[in-house]
């Protein structure tokens, strides 16, 4: 939490830098996979990641969903949700997070015919 | 040169004509405009003491809002029985059909707002304090900041999908510097302008002016010749 | 100062041998991307963990590490995107190399933008206490991006390529024609954003780690930009019309009848 100290120096909002630095990756790194995608139509594995596209981006938007949960969770913003409890919101996220793996498993079948370019 | 004046003035007439004879697009345009002050007067909760402070603002975004209308329209009679067409089998110059239209623009512009200028004064209880030919000159430079890369703008319209969402997504951002000179100044005007500040505000709208005026020209040739 | 400046130039000679002793064919701009990374990843390292915090704004300023070249390769991109589009308009023959650069600096640009606006939300938060405000440098830069987010939405909405490129390339130069005519006209009110800070107020360790960082968005910046290039490239020769074969000549078919 940030702690204004006298003289106006700032102490500490780490949870600032963090959220911040994860944006930068999580916008590069996408747009580099975006990018990669677009760039290989034949890759079988732009094949995996098309398929259904609704479920790719059900899967990552529950994962970050669940991390930034959890993340939360871990400093105390349980009132979010309307609870005292931080028990409750890390157990949330960490739901979210098992969802989001039990549907990527299942767009982990293998690639059917009709699918491969 | 010469020449060049005429067509602008044979085409500004064309068009300022068309509008004569049936002037639906300028009565058109001050209704909405009203209109769209009186929303504002709503959304604010019609306090007198908010409303004299955003009176100038009011009037510019009444002026905005009509020249996405405005502009639609001025292309609009050209794609209408292919007039687009004959006007560009005449040997005219390009640029002279981008000047003529945007002084028509202009003049609709500057005619909507003069209409509006007395109602905004009575509903908002914003009288002119300072020098009205200041005001006057906002008016004017600002109608021209919107229609000259409103026009340029227009013409890609005619020929893009979701024209009217297009429109003002590109033109807004663009003309962003003019409102808030024009707005500023305005506002400045009404409130009597004790440090005299509105000039450099009318000094930085004339060079907007200047520079998408002659911007305009120079891509518009470029531009119709092969649309 | 240390010796963290041989960081950059260990890295080059890494990649650039790897590069060479590698027996895969690939693309000359991965090699920039790979080098791109793993400066940014010593950058980013740098700027969290070696970077000691600013004297007033404490671990805070760490944030500037991302923040800062984020908007000045912004910055590039968009004028990137400015060099194409006159290109373009101006050089027929190579119109479409030009039209596809502008397109791919467009779209970078954008993506850098929109994280440029949410990293200086993120950033004035915990230092002014809000998360925005309508001073010169935030509102001019929240126009510049929705410039050019509408010039791509105008490539979107235009189906013959040749009106496209034309139109595109007009509303790309107006676009960033209008980058410094906003901020100046929004300067002239007040102002919250701190004044450029010279490199000298700050220390070399900072200074240095936040060049690294630059120099690594300008490195991913330029890999992203050839990428999108050559997605534009491959999207272009998809639409073209076909080639018609050349249509027969009399006498062949005089012979043939």
């Amino acid at each position: 939490m940030i702690v204004f100290a006298q003289q106006g120096v700032l102490v500490g909002g780490w949870e600032y830098i963090y959220a911040a630095y994860a944006a930068t990756w999580l916008t590069l790194g996408g747009y580099a996979l975006v990018l990669a995608v677009r760039n290989d139509p034949g890759a079988r594995w732009h094949a995996w990641l098309t398929r259904g596209r609704a479920n790719g981006i059900g899967v990552a938007g529950n994962l970050a969903l669940g991390i930034v949960i959890v993340f939360l969770a871990s400093n105390g913003q349980a009132g979010l949700i309307g609870t005292q409890s931080s028990g409750a919101l890390f157990v949330l996220g960490l739901a979210q997070i098992a969802f989001a793996l039990w549907r990527a498993t299942t767009l982990l079948k293998p690639l059917s015919s009709e699918e491969t370019p | 040169m010469s020449a060049m004046l005429g067509q602008i003035a044979a085409i500004a007439r064309k068009d300022l004509l068309i509008e004569w004879r049936s002037p639906s697009r300028i009565s058109g345009l001050f209704f909405f405009s009203l209109a769209l002050l009186l929303m504002v007067a709503f959304a604010t909760g019609a306090s007198t003491s908010i409303l004299h402070k955003i009176a100038g603002g009011s009037l510019w975004l009444g002026v905005l809002l009509a020249s996405t209308r405005s502009l639609d329209l001025s292309f609009s009679i050209e794609t209408d029985q292919d007039a687009l067409e004959g006007l560009l089998l005449w040997p005219v110059d390009p640029r002279a059909i981008y000047y003529g239209k945007a002084v028509a623009n202009t003049m609709v512009l500057v005619v909507v707002a003069t209409l509006l200028t007395p109602l905004m004064i009575a509903m908002y209880d914003a009288p002119i304090r300072g020098n009205p030919a200041i005001f006057a000159g906002f008016i004017l430079f600002g109608s021209a900041a919107l229609a000259a890369p409103g026009t340029l703008y227009a013409l890609l319209t005619t020929r893009a999908r979701a024209a009217s969402v297009l429109l003002p997504v590109l033109l807004f951002p663009l003309v962003v510097p003019a409102l808030v000179a024009a707005s500023a100044g305005t506002t400045l005007v009404m409130e009597g302008d004790p440090m005299v500040q509105a000039p450099s505000w009318l000094a930085l709208l004339v060079a907007f002016d200047a520079l998408h005026w002659s911007l305009g020209g120079l891509l518009f040739g470029r531009v119709l010749e092969e649309t | 100062m240390s010796g963290y400046e041989f960081g950059p130039i260990g890295l080059f000679l890494f990649v650039a041998l790897a590069a060479m002793r590698s027996r895969l064919p690939f693309r000359w701009e991965h090699g920039i991307g790979v080098y791109g990374l793993a400066l940014f990843l010593y950058g980013q390292y740098g700027g969290l963990v070696i970077a000691p915090p600013e004297r007033m704004m404490g671990d805070v300023a760490r944030i500037l590490y991302v923040h800062v070249p984020a908007a000045w390769m912004t910055m590039v991109m968009f004028t990137w995107a400015f060099v194409g589009a006159l290109g373009a308009l101006l050089w027929r023959s190579k119109r479409d190399w030009f039209d596809h650069l502008s397109e791919a600096a467009t779209e970078v640009g954008v993506v850098l933008g929109c994280l440029l606006l949410v990293l200086g939300a993120i950033f004035a938060r915990p230092t002014w206490g809000v998360y925005w405000t309508w001073d010169p440098r935030l509102t001019a830069s929240a126009i510049m991006v929705l410039s050019f987010v509408g010039v791509i939405l105008l490539r979107a909405l235009v189906a013959e390529r040749d009106v496209r490129v034309l139109w595109a390339s007009t509303a790309t130069i107006l676009a960033f024609v209008n980058i410094p005519i906003t901020y100046m006209a929004v300067r002239w009110w007040r102002s919250m954003h701190q004044l450029q800070s010279s490199p000298d107020t700050m220390s070399d360790l900072y200074v240095f780690f936040l060049r690294v960082n630059a120099w690594a968005f300008l490195a991913l910046a330029t890999w992203f930009v050839v990428r999108r290039w050559r997605i534009a490239h491959a999207q272009a020769l998809l639409d073209a019309p076909p080639e018609l074969p050349p249509a027969p000549s009399p006498a062949a078919a005089g012979g043939a009848a």
